[in-house]
């Protein structure tokens, strides 16, 4: 029979897109604190999630270098199991408990797009790039230091969407009032069959579920942050009005399980 | 904002995520989808236990061509209702892909193992088909109007070539030689083709039991094959890690083939639902 978390499903279950849980996760964060607009930005919520009543816009932009591995020794196959990514949170909630929602999301690879949509990240696939740091000293090894500096740019089929630099001023031992709500996202496959597109097959929204969560090297300074216009893309309306600290951290988590808050279907 | 604000979720818009306020930035606008392309194919014989081995539950091997098998290069242009095809960079892509000779019940189909395209909307289209597309790398020698030792002219005695690579692997070489046309293209493509659609749960508890386990039958509106022409062909399936093309390698080659296709998606049918 044929075997595989996902498809393609075959006779080994080798050429399955994504492997099964648990999934680990390590790698470096760019990432932007920022404020837009709630009016606008509260259209990109769904059925279910608010904005508190103070809201203030809110957000963070991260652009993340990780490695992934399941059971199977898949940090060792570098080509299909690191990747690349860009990430928007919104300061929400859910029936009164504080989450972040994910409306928009974009990585380098197939498998992660995959773990996206099964996880209730939205993504698409873009070209994602970060300023990285090397141990051995030169004017381009970006050291974590007082001033440092890094950038990073998300762009997606020729469009530039996003881009974001950082100057470092501080160590900080924690990421004091940033990434500390659940992330909400939703699992959607749609029908193919004539009258049914409005009836996705799945429709869930869901709460990511993290283990072993562990925020490390963490550095603090002043961000920037742009989301230039762009045919075909919505990013944009999630522009800064105001951006604030820029953060670089490495972090590692896990997943083998994920909350379903409601059934849209 | 004085109060607390929620919206209707009628206020999302898109065929598949993300769901955005205008529905710009879903992956992929909603049917009808239109595509054209050219092709490259070989037509060859593998292994009919190999065959039999990728054959999802609800179709059997074929008792007079199991171990039959096509596999095609095509260089796509799509657009649904709103100009797509004017958006070559989201709407151009490159595919490979394999379909193999299965029954379901008494129909003869061919079943889809296994697929790449070069481009996210694609991915996401087959999905929702039941495609199990993946990313990769896929080329293929293409035909020009001005003469030239580089035009590849579609003539007798042409050759054209085409490949397949995913993650730094390459996974397949085709090389086509032209003999002939083909009068009646369409006898090419005889067989509708059954896909399964598949999105697993990640719930605990849940991750064999998919929340979408359909086998369903490709639906294609206004099938047309033109500038058809047949040949000779080679195929190499080279072995990959991770990866199970491979075990499709051919053991006879029977032709290799060029043409022009076209078709439209609005609808497909759900066979069986497994999902439990």
């Amino acid at each position: 029979m044929l075997k595989g978390f996902a498809a393609p499903r075959s006779p080994l279950g080798t050429a399955v897109l994504v492997p099964p849980p648990p999934w680990y996760f390590a790698g470096d964060v760019l990432a932007v604190e920022f404020w837009n607009d709630p009016d606008v930005s509260v259209d990109t919520l769904p059925t279910g999630i608010e904005f508190e009543a103070n809201c203030t816009g809110h957000s963070v932009a991260l652009f993340t270098d990780y490695q992934f591995t399941a059971q199977n020794e898949e940090y060792l196959d570098p080509a299909r199991y690191q990747c690349r990514a860009f990430s928007v949170l919104l300061d929400a909630m859910w029936k009164g408990s504080r989450i972040a929602w994910c409306p928009y999301s974009y990585v380098d690879n197939d498998a992660a797009v995959l773990r996206g949509w099964i996880q209730g990240y939205p993504k698409k696939l873009g070209t994602i790039h970060q300023t990285r740091t090397f141990a051995a000293a030169s004017p381009a090894s970006a050291p974590l230091v007082n001033n440092g500096r890094f950038a990073a740019r998300m762009s997606c089929n020729g469009q530039l969407l996003a881009q974001a630099r950082i100057t470092l001023r501080e160590k900080a031992d924690g990421l004091a009032g940033l990434l500390d709500r659940r992330i909400v996202g939703r699992r959607h496959f749609p029908r193919l069959c004539v009258g049914l597109y409005n009836r996705p097959a799945v429709d869930e929204l869901v709460r990511c579920i993290s283990n072993d969560l562990l925020i490390t090297n963490i550095w603090m300074g002043e961000g920037e942050l742009d989301f230039p216009e762009a045919y075909g893309e919505e990013l944009d309306i999630l522009a800064p009005l105001k951006v604030g600290r820029g953060f670089r951290f490495s972090f590692s988590y896990s997943v083998t399980n994920i909350e379903i808050l409601a059934d849209l279907t | 904002m004085s109060e607390s604000t929620q919206k209707e979720d009628g206020m999302l818009k898109g065929f598949t995520v993300p769901k955005s306020p205008f529905g710009q930035a879903a992956l992929t606008p909603p049917p009808p989808w239109h595509y054209s392309s050219d092709v490259l194919g070989v037509e060859f014989w593998t292994d009919p236990e190999a065959t039999a081995a990728t054959l999802p539950i609800g179709l059997s091997p074929d008792p007079t061509s199991n171990g039959h098998v096509v596999m095609m290069f095509l260089d796509w242009q799509f657009t649904a209702q709103d100009d797509e095809y004017l958006d070559p960079a989201r709407y151009q892509y490159r595919e490979a892909f394999v379909l193999l000779d299965a029954m379901y019940r008494d129909t003869p189909v061919m079943w889809c193992p296994y697929i790449f395209v070069d481009n996210d909307a694609a991915l996401a289209r087959g999905w929702t088909q039941g495609f199990p597309k993946k990313i990769g790398s896929i080329f293929q020698t293409r035909s020009f109007a001005a003469a030239s030792p580089a035009a590849a002219p579609v003539a007798p005695g042409s050759r054209f070539g085409a490949s397949l690579s995913a993650h730094g692997q390459r996974l397949a070489e085709a090389r086509i030689t032209l003999q002939k046309p083909v009068e009646k293209g369409l006898s090419l493509l005889s067989r509708p083709t059954v896909l399964l659609r598949y999105f697993p749960r990640l719930a605990a508890g849940y991750h064999d039991k998919p929340a979408v386990n359909e086998l369903a039958m490709s639906v294609t509106d206004n099938l047309t094959v033109a500038e058809a022409w047949i040949g000779e062909g080679e195929l190499y399936l080279p072995e990959a890690q991770g990866e199970e093309l491979h075990a499709l390698v051919p053991s006879r080659v029977a032709s290799g083939f060029r043409y022009s296709l076209s078709y439209s998606v609005t609808d497909l049918k759900i066979l069986e639902d497994y999902a439990p």
